[in-house]
């Protein structure tokens, strides 16, 4: 188990649990909050003031081993190929965590490359993932972008040299360089920029890319807003951009169910009471 | 024949307003604003696309919202502009929302200033969409206005941008930015700013001929901030104020006693303290209920809460609520136990309303209404007993 500090939150986990169930419906449960909080009180008792803004759950494979329980299963990964079952050219990646997710892609590539005659040596060890070529200052940023300088720092932390195109589009456009979510913080600009460049389709992609929304307000001030964005960029009306935000703000409020605690709870309730106001019933609840 | 209301929101504030008209003077508690400080400005008595027909305000309601002085509340319904880019229908309104049913069929200009929380483009364009601008053919459209005089202007958060426009210099300055647009449209709409303390939409509208009003307030807006001055007013003309938290209500032989800064007793008690949005209702964690939670009300008290007609918290009560089966709207529908209209059972002369009440949401004019007839309750159980 870890508490760790990870953007500007912290994080606490893992649990390991065996699941069975739908794999587009994994959500930490209230159990696993609750045994998370009360295994790291001992080390840190004021995590039972501190406040929840959200969990997130996903679901890897083991190596299946005979009669052994969850905990005890090997964290290792295999490549499996799939010829002596009589399918050549089927390969199966199996097992591995977070951790040695590129080393395991290697490995898998490797094989392939080989299959395909292709002996060139494997470098995406060496070579940097995209923005992560040089360091920007985000000094830089501030001062030719006009930026806050809080905004400027999650923005290089984000994208590293990239904030550079982020930064070439405020200046282009001014009115761009808005604030949309001011947790994060993550500007107009940069939301247009994961749309036009990252593949961003929805709230949801643009939350992914840039944390917009799943910071301590869960995005009552900002997603509606960013799904009015996300439909102009993407040539749709603002109707489905109002969609696409209940959408994100449904999915986001399900994942943050299991983990409400006291002051958590006032937010809630205050975001689904402002959200009716706004859009009426079709707002309340997943 | 005193009488306390625990709770400064519109519950409360309308209780205090009706108890005061019939002659009792009462005590009213407050700490914070709840939720109705946070509200947007529009006036309901149901979520707004569930309200089917125009529903009639009442005398007692009316009269309360006449001596409020802070809202719009005719015989016929609005129609206003959210934050959000929606037009939709309103029983009533904050008095700054620009009424859009005034403006049908005609050219609304949506004022484009470089607020960091504003884009009246994409606004304008969401407006012009709805299906009410394209059956009244009203049009919508960005104008520029000059109206940030500073560069932080553009961050500051809206209220105290709307507060900037209490001053004379900053109101004319205003009007003048708007003159000097070289645009005249039928209508202007602005964002919630336009002040707090002055009603500068209706200033607006008189030097400039045409409607001048804002959209809806998001959570801490102008509009919540207008609601808090009109309760003060009104509370001081009406009622004894203590802005201390209550820590404690407690049943006596006759009566009740509050416990806060200053404790008093009472004959009777209206309960509108709110519910998990206003903090009167708390969510406990409790690390000894296996993966389970509970709630309380946020002082002690002899009420039980309930949820879906069940009680869920008491003296031994051990229940737990489990929002990942339930759904987070769990926490609007929490609240005291009491009867249909608001008797707390098994305590003579304690009455709840508004959000205290546990069954769903009171939006903005059922609070209004609940806290009235709690006001009313009271006053006829201490005729009774007298």
């Amino acid at each position: 188990m870890f508490l760790l500090p990870w953007q500007n939150m912290s994080v606490l986990g893992t649990t390991d649990d065996d699941y069975y169930g739908d794999l587009d419906q994994v959500v930490a449960t209230s159990d696993e909050v609750s045994y998370l909080f009360q295994a790291v009180e001992h080390v840190f008792p004021a995590i039972r003031t501190a406040r929840a803004i959200g969990t997130w759950g996903g679901v890897r494979p083991t190596l299946y081993d005979w009669g052994k329980n969850e905990d005890q299963l090997s964290r290792e990964h295999q490549v499996v190929d799939h010829k002596e079952h009589g399918a050549d050219g089927l390969y199966s990646m199996i097992g591995g965590k977070l951790a040695s997710y590129r080393l395991f892609a290697e490995e898998m590539t490797d094989v392939i490359a080989k299959r395909l005659g292709n002996t060139a040596a494997r470098r995406s060890h060496i070579a940097p993932l995209p923005g992560g070529d040089e360091q920007v200052d985000p000094m830089l940023l501030v001062v030719r972008g006009g930026m806050e300088a809080v905004t400027a720092t999650r923005l290089e932390y984000r994208h590293g040299s990239r904030s550079l195109r982020v930064l070439e589009r405020m200046q282009q456009k001014p009115r761009e360089a808005a604030v949309v979510c001011s947790c994060e913080p993550v500007t107009e600009a940069e939301i247009r920029y994961v749309i036009e460049q990252e593949l961003a389709q929805d709230v949801s992609d643009v939350a992914r890319r840039t944390r917009l929304g799943l910071g301590a307000c869960g995005g009552m001030r900002c997603a509606l807003r960013c799904g009015r964005i996300v439909a102009d960029a993407t040539g749709r009306s603002p109707e489905v951009g109002q969609q696409l935000a209940l959408e994100f703000l449904a999915q986001a409020a399900r994942r943050r169910s299991a983990a409400v605690g006291p002051a958590q709870a006032r937010q809630e309730a205050l975001l689904l009471s402002a959200l009716s106001a706004e859009v009426g019933t079709g707002s309340t609840d997943s | 024949m005193k009488v306390a209301v625990l709770g400064g929101g519109i519950a409360g504030v309308a209780a205090a307003f009706e108890l005061a008209r019939q002659g009792v003077r009462p005590t009213v508690y407050f700490e914070h604003s709840g939720s109705s400080g946070l509200y947007s400005g529009a006036l309901d008595f149901e979520v707004w696309d569930r309200a089917t027909a125009l529903a009639p305000v009442g005398e007692d309601l009316a009269r309360f919202a006449d001596a409020f002085g802070a809202w719009q509340l005719g015989s016929a319904a609005l129609r206003v502009a959210t934050l959000e880019g929606n037009l939709r229908p309103a029983r009533g309104a904050d008095r700054a929302l620009l009424d859009l049913e005034r403006c049908a069929g005609k050219r609304v200009a949506v004022v484009d200033l470089e607020r960091d929380d504003w884009d009246a483009p994409l606004l304008a364009a969401s407006f012009a969409g709805s299906s009410w601008a394209r059956q009244t053919q009203t049009h919508f459209y960005g104008a520029r206005v000059r109206a940030l005089q500073n560069g932080f202007e553009r961050r500051i958060s809206g209220y105290d941008f709307a507060a900037l426009h209490d001053t004379n210099e900053r109101s004319q300055a205003l009007l003048a930015a708007i003159k000097a647009s070289g645009v005249a449209p039928d209508a202007w709409l602005f964002g919630p700013w336009l002040g707090i303390e002055r009603a500068l939409s209706s200033e607006l509208s008189q030097a400039l001929g045409v409607p001048v009003g804002e959209t809806t307030s998001g959570l801490g807006g102008a509009a919540g901030a207008r609601f808090e001055r009109a309760r003060d007013r009104l509370l001081e003309r009406d009622a004894n104020v203590q802005r201390a938290r209550v820590t404690r209500l407690e049943r006596l032989d006759s009566g009740y006693r509050v416990t806060a800064l200053e404790p008093g007793e009472f004959s009777a008690v209206v309960l509108a303290s709110g519910g998990v949005a206003a903090g009167g209702v708390a969510l406990e964690r409790s690390f000894e209920r296996r993966g389970g939670t509970g709630f309380r009300l946020s002082f002690a008290a002899p009420v039980a809460l309930e949820l879906d007609h069940e009680v869920v918290e008491g003296v031994s009560s051990l229940s737990s609520v489990d929002f990942v089966a339930r759904g987070l709207g769990t926490l609007l529908e929490v609240g005291i136990a009491a009867d249909a209209a608001g008797a707390v059972q098994g305590n003579p002369g304690l009455f709840a309303a508004g959000d205290a009440l546990a069954g769903r949401p009171r939006m903005a004019l059922e609070a209004a209404r609940s806290g009235l007839n709690a006001a009313q309750r009271a006053l006829d159980y201490l005729r009774r007993s007298a």
